[in-house]
């Protein structure tokens, strides 16, 4: 009973030349309007897309390298800036340190030199009364002694007398 | 027309078993790539589905041959 | 898997196509059984109508050409048109052309009223009519498609829709894939219309044959043939100068040799295409067969073991060729790649040009996968 199923098998392998003539020409006029009007409309609307995509996938490209090119240059920038304003300050820093150095020494020689002349003034005052005290005492012992001794004495022999004597306390 | 069938079975079993090695030696080279490579398994597949279509075809023709001798066609 | 699905309550969807595909198989199995007791019919010229018409199923009846298209609600018999001695005889149909007196029927066969034979048999048939479905469903999808990219939907904006961003990723995958992968490229475009428009057309021819009362017009020796014979003109046309010389004067063999290679490469020239029409058709026949005589299974069963044993095992037959179909619709697609592949392959290896000093280097990272030693 299996047997009769495979009945009609010796036509399995046949070529049907007629058949294959149909097919040929159904093959070629199919062909020929997928060629003519279906295929260039969608080959070229794909590359159409494709090339679109293709171009604004190059300009976001370009553009996130432009972007990423100022943002460099904008860092670039502030980085100068930066370095500027550091060199400033340092600049403004020893500046002001050197100006301070210098005005202390200044202060410094100024106040030196003022105890210097003050101490001079003093030295010069001292030096002025002491010749006035001297001056002073040596006037009185004159006169004191004058008074003591004016008639026996000779004044000049007495003055240079008593001038060495005083000469000789203020040594002491 | 008996010897036939009996042709035609012994084939299509010695067809299955060519078949059988052929179709697993692919997929035991197919499975070492993918693991070996995991990110080229999309090309290794395709590779593989093709290599397999060829057995098959070879088979398949092999195939034919046995159902032309079952229908005793060679006589 | 599909007995839980049979019994789950939950899976509604899955359980409403499983019942989908019992009702549709079971329809198919009236209509085997149908042409069954059609096959005595004595109009039906290619059928086996001859000795054993009591069989339950006829496997090669569903497989073979016809004179009539099934349909659900009969048999539609198609014109015949033969070609007789430089003479045109065309009549509605096969009865017609016997009742005419024109033309006898002898064993099946059938000659003209003198008995000379048929020279040309320029009927249309079952599978012609399916070849001509596929060809007019390739052309209305990609006719549609082209007037969506001729309004603007898919060139300036993405694809709307699921057919169409299919139909644009099938596009996409010859062109970039298949076509481009193995043709060189500045060459590639001249043949993308043409592997594309095959690829389609057999898709289309295989996916018909999944239909019940459909036939696939692919698991005919003569489709593939002219199908394979397209490429093998194609691949001979765009042969270069390359081409050429390592068919007829191999570079780098002594002479000898050459005498052994050529005629091998000239063999070659018509293996290639020759295993890419019966790689087709024996995938798609085989396909065919297997669901038929499954289902079949059914009915001899029947006939064995009585109803009761033929309509419980159904269950088994049914979920199998459900399985089954889910793996045709993958190999009907499988088969339209690799035919479309195979042929890229060809014309790729057709169109190569290199130095001869070079061959000897090139030849091993060379893409051509050779069908006849894989």
């Amino acid at each position: 009973m299996m047997m009769s199923l495979f009945l009609a098998g010796s036509s399995l392998l046949s070529f049907n030349t007629g058949f294959a003539i149909w097919i040929l020409i159904s093959l070629i006029v199919f062909l020929g309007i997928m060629y003519k009007f279906a295929l260039p409309p969608i080959i070229k609307g794909i590359e159409e897309r494709e090339q679109s995509i293709q171009s604004s996938l190059d300009a976001a490209e370009k553009a996130l390298r432009e972007a990423e090119k100022i943002s460099k240059d904008n860092e670039e920038v502030v980085r100068e800036a930066e370095r500027t304003a550091q060199s400033i300050r340092k600049e403004a820093t020893k500046e002001v340190e050197e100006f301070r150095a210098e005005r202390m020494e200044k202060a410094k020689e100024e106040a030196e030199k003022l105890i210097e002349d003050a101490k001079k003034s003093i030295d010069q005052e001292k030096q002025k009364a002491l010749q006035e005290l001297r001056k002073e005492v040596t006037d009185l012992t004159i006169e004191a002694t004058t008074r003591l001794l004016q008639k026996n004495v000779d004044s000049e022999t007495n003055r240079k007398l008593i001038d060495e004597t005083i000469n000789d306390l203020s040594k002491n | 027309m008996e010897l036939g069938l009996l042709a035609a079975g012994i084939g299509a079993g010695i067809i299955a078993i060519g078949a059988g090695i052929g179709i697993g030696m692919i997929g035991k080279g197919a499975v070492e790539s993918i693991a070996r490579q995991p990110e080229a398994s999309g090309d290794i597949r395709g590779a593989m589905i093709l290599t397999a279509a060829f057995i098959e075809g070879v088979a398949l023709i092999g195939a034919i041959i046995c159902i032309l001798l079952a229908l005793g066609v060679g006589g | 898997m599909f007995r839980h699905v049979f019994v789950s309550q939950s899976l509604s969807p899955l359980k409403v196509a499983f019942v989908t595909l019992l009702v549709l198989f079971g329809s198919f199995g009236v209509g085997l059984s149908a042409s069954a007791t059609g096959v005595a019919n004595a109009s039906d010229a290619d059928a086996a109508e001859t000795e054993e018409s009591s069989s339950p199923i006829d496997v090669m009846g569903k497989i073979a050409d016809h004179d009539y298209i099934e349909s659900p609600f009969g048999k539609v018999y198609l014109p015949r048109i033969f070609w007789v001695d430089g003479q045109f005889y065309t009549y509605s149909s096969t009865k017609k052309a016997l009742t005419s007196g024109d033309f006898i029927e002898k064993e099946g066969v059938i000659y003209r009223a003198d008995e000379t034979p048929i020279t040309i048999d320029l009927s249309i048939t079952s599978h012609l009519v399916y070849v001509w479905l596929g060809f007019i469903l390739a052309l209305l999808i990609s006719l549609w498609a082209a007037s969506r990219y001729r309004r603007g939907i898919g060139r300036t904006s993405a694809p709307k829709g699921a057919l169409h961003n299919i139909y644009e990723i099938l596009y996409l995958f010859i062109r970039d894939d298949v076509i481009q992968g193995y043709i060189p490229k500045e060459k590639a475009p001249r043949y993308t219309p043409l592997l594309f428009s095959m690829f389609m057309a057999i898709a289309f021819m295989n996916l018909f044959g999944l239909l019940p009362w459909a036939a696939t017009a692919t698991a005919d020796l003569t489709v593939t043939a002219t199908l394979a014979f397209v490429t093998f003109i194609v691949t001979q046309a765009s042969g270069t100068k390359t081409y050429w010389g390592h068919i007829f004067n191999f570079p780098g063999v002594p002479l000898l040799v050459k005498f052994i290679l050529t005629p091998v490469e000239i063999l070659g020239l018509f293996t290639k295409p020759l295993a890419l029409c019966f790689r087709l058709f024996a995938n798609m026949l085989s396909g065919k067969i297997m669901i038929i005589s499954i289902l079949g299974l059914i009915f001899i069963f029947t006939e064995l073991f009585g109803a009761t044993v033929g309509i419980g095992s159904s269950v088994i037959w049914v979920s199998l060729t459900a399985v089954l179909y889910g793996l045709k619709v993958f190999v009907a697609l499988l088969q339209a790649y690799i035919f479309t592949l195979l042929s890229a392959v060809f014309i790729g290896g057709a169109l190569e040009e290199h130095h001869h000093e070079e061959h000897d280097v090139e030849h091993d990272d060379v893409k051509v996968m050779d069908p006849i030693n894989a």
